[in-house]
């Protein structure tokens, strides 16, 4: 059988019978000797202060003990768990005092631990949040760490490329995606760097980027690889070093988008498609009539053809122009530019009027630049459309045996080409309205309505897209210069 | 037959479908017309040289028909080139971004310049047809 452990109650006990007795007993030895007592009086003496002293020693040990038993009861509940709990000592002494500091301290930890409780509460809620929000942008949304490995990859992301989220975080961005811009490979490097300094916002905006998945596609389904465009946004975020993330980013799909616009014909798109089917067929024909049949025919007869044929071009050209006028009024008008070879392409549209100077007896010549012309940006399509306006204004305001001249003039910043006849020349009213809608220089050498007027409206919209200028100088009855620059 | 090549033209037309056809075969070339995007499909095998394809036509149109054939292995190495009236730049660079190898617009060119295209074309795989702007008689 073990001994119990003796505690401070019974320490104090002890301590105040040992302290107690020794006086105690050398008081009655004192008595003893002093007086004639007899021994069994000293005894009954000694039992009796012996038991009254265990008696106010059990209750002053017991007055010591109290509080301090009440402490130890008291953080044996707050230990286990019950933070209500509060201690109630009213000695009077240092005791007391303590079981105020206590209590506080008690106080405190349960406000403390609710607190944390409530903070938890709120990080939950928030991160449920953050969570449902993610999976709900419409966008991909894919974040990296400062290794440009996958950390978050919303639902989103993981549509448009066919990985599922635990395929993908944890692996390198490179190795799910590939992003091109055209046929240029965009490595994660360039849309994702990852910076050490203080820089924080967008690092990479770009529009109309393929994106490759990496994913590779079930047998059946082609093709091999998820293919989509997309506008990307990557920001940066500032504490990255801190918390790991290196870039977050923002793919748009647009595929859709870009199809519907392919594929977006307007009416007036349309009608011009209508009209040109037939016109194919007109021109397609006699061509190859002319061709096959020209030994059979009188020369009278290959005139008429002949001029059916320009009539049909003629035809065609004004379905341009009021494709081209509808989307000048409707601010469509866009111009596609490249780098070309101005010379070649002016040459070429003036070859093509070769026939048409010839049937109306007029002379016309390309002068050869004396220097080589640097290239300009310029929409084919639409420079053309004014070369052509040009080209044939002149040989229609020009008088048989006239002269139309066209020539190329490089400047530091601009190339100039004009285009000059020697036709009827154009009035000084007339000069400020020129290049209005519908406005026709009233004269005596159209036969029928060969324009519709709206051809230097037209071009003048064209080489303003192309933020350069038109104008014109003029005499009349001498001849006119058509002039426009381009910006290199 | 000893052809130059085989050609598939995908054009609803007939007008138009049947002068390029005479043309192109007078030529030399074998040449199969269909004249809709689904038999565009059906009929596009592995061993044409070439095949020229409108836009507007039934059944599916010739950007989706492009779209399809550049992504089948056993078609998309066959060079397409559209031919056709529409002529917006939204579509020609679209058109060019999914592969076509060319864009000619039917309406400036007469049946003898496409056969010269054609030409050019099969003769060097590597020439990319641009929308022709300069055959304005």
């Amino acid at each position: 059988m073990e001994l119990p452990k003796p505690g401070l109650k019974q320490k104090l006990i002890l301590l105040f019978i040992l302290t107690a007795t020794v006086p105690l007993t050398v008081n009655n030895l004192i008595l003893l000797n002093v007086q004639d007592i007899s021994w069994t009086f000293a005894l009954i003496l000694t039992l009796f202060f012996l038991v009254a002293e265990a008696l106010l020693s059990l209750f002053f040990a017991h007055k010591v003990t109290k509080p301090v038993e009440e402490l130890e009861t008291g953080s044996g509940y707050i230990n286990g768990g019950n933070l209500n709990y509060r201690i109630r000592i009213q000695s009077g002494d240092e005791f007391e005092h303590l079981g105020e500091t206590f209590n506080v301290l008690a106080q405190k930890l349960q406000e403390s631990t609710q607190k944390s409780a409530l903070d938890r509460d709120i990080i939950l809620t928030e991160k449920n949040k953050s969570a449902v929000t993610l999976s709900s942008i419409a966008d991909a949304v894919i974040a990296v760490d400062l290794s440009r490995n996958v950390t978050v990859f919303n639902k989103a992301a993981q549509q448009l490329t066919g990985f599922t989220a635990q395929e993908a975080i944890g692996k390198p961005i490179g190795s799910l995606i590939k992003i091109f811009e055209n046929t240029d490979e965009l490595s994660s490097l360039l849309y994702c760097p990852i910076k050490t300094d203080t820089f924080e916002g967008i690092v990479f905006n770009k529009q109309d980027l393929k994106l490759v998945s990496l994913k590779k596609q079930p047998q059946h389904l082609q093709p091999n690889h998820k293919e989509a465009f997309i506008n990307l946004v990557v920001s940066h975020i500032t504490e990255g070093t801190i918390s790991n993330v290196g870039c977050v980013m923002t793919l748009h799909d647009i595929t859709k988008e870009k199809q519907l616009e392919a594929m977006k014909l307007d009416f007036v798109t349309m009608a011009a498609h209508e009209l040109r089917t037939p016109l194919t067929s007109i021109k397609g024909y006699l061509s190859v009539f002319l061709q096959e049949s020209s030994k059979n025919l009188s020369e009278e007869q290959m005139m008429f053809l002949n001029r059916i044929d320009i009539s049909t071009q003629q035809l065609g050209g004004l379905v341009d122009n009021l494709l081209s006028v509808s989307r000048i009024e409707k601010g469509m008008l866009s111009v596609a530019t490249q780098p070309i070879d101005w010379t070649p392409l002016v040459k070429d549209v003036v070859n093509s009027f070769s026939n048409s100077a010839k049937e109306k007896k007029i002379q016309l010549t390309f002068i050869e630049p004396t220097q080589p012309v640097p290239k300009v940006s310029v929409d084919r399509l639409r420079i053309t459309e004014v070369l052509f306006n040009l080209l044939s204004n002149a040989i229609t305001y020009t008088h048989p045996g006239g002269i139309v001249k066209v020539w190329i003039e490089t400047a530091p910043t601009e190339i100039i080409t004009h285009i000059g006849d020697t036709g009827e020349g154009i009035p000084k009213e007339a000069l400020p309205h020129l290049f209005t809608k519908f406005f026709r220089v009233a004269g005596n050498l159209e036969q029928g309505s060969k324009g519709t007027g709206l051809g230097l409206y037209i071009s003048k919209a064209i080489i303003q897209v192309h933020k350069g200028k038109i104008w014109v100088s003029s005499e009349l009855g001498k001849g006119s210069v058509f002039s426009f620059s381009l910006p290199l | 037959m000893n052809s130059k090549g085989k050609i598939l033209l995908v054009e609803d037309e007939s007008f138009i479908s049947e002068l390029y056809q005479k043309i192109l075969t007078e030529a030399g070339y074998q040449v199969i017309t269909v004249i809709d995007g689904e038999q565009a499909l059906k009929m596009a095998s592995s061993d044409l040289n070439l095949i020229l394809l409108d836009i507007m036509i039934p059944k599916l149109n010739g950007i989706e028909v492009l779209k399809k054939l550049k992504s089948q292995e056993s078609t998309k190495k066959i060079p397409v080139v559209l031919i056709t009236n529409l002529g917006s730049e939204n579509i020609i660079n679209y058109a060019f971004r999914i592969g076509a190898q060319g864009y000619l617009m039917k309406m400036r060119l007469t049946p003898f310049e496409i056969l010269n295209k054609v030409d050019e074309f099969l003769n060097n795989p590597n020439y990319r047809m641009e929308p022709n702007t300069t055959s304005y008689e």
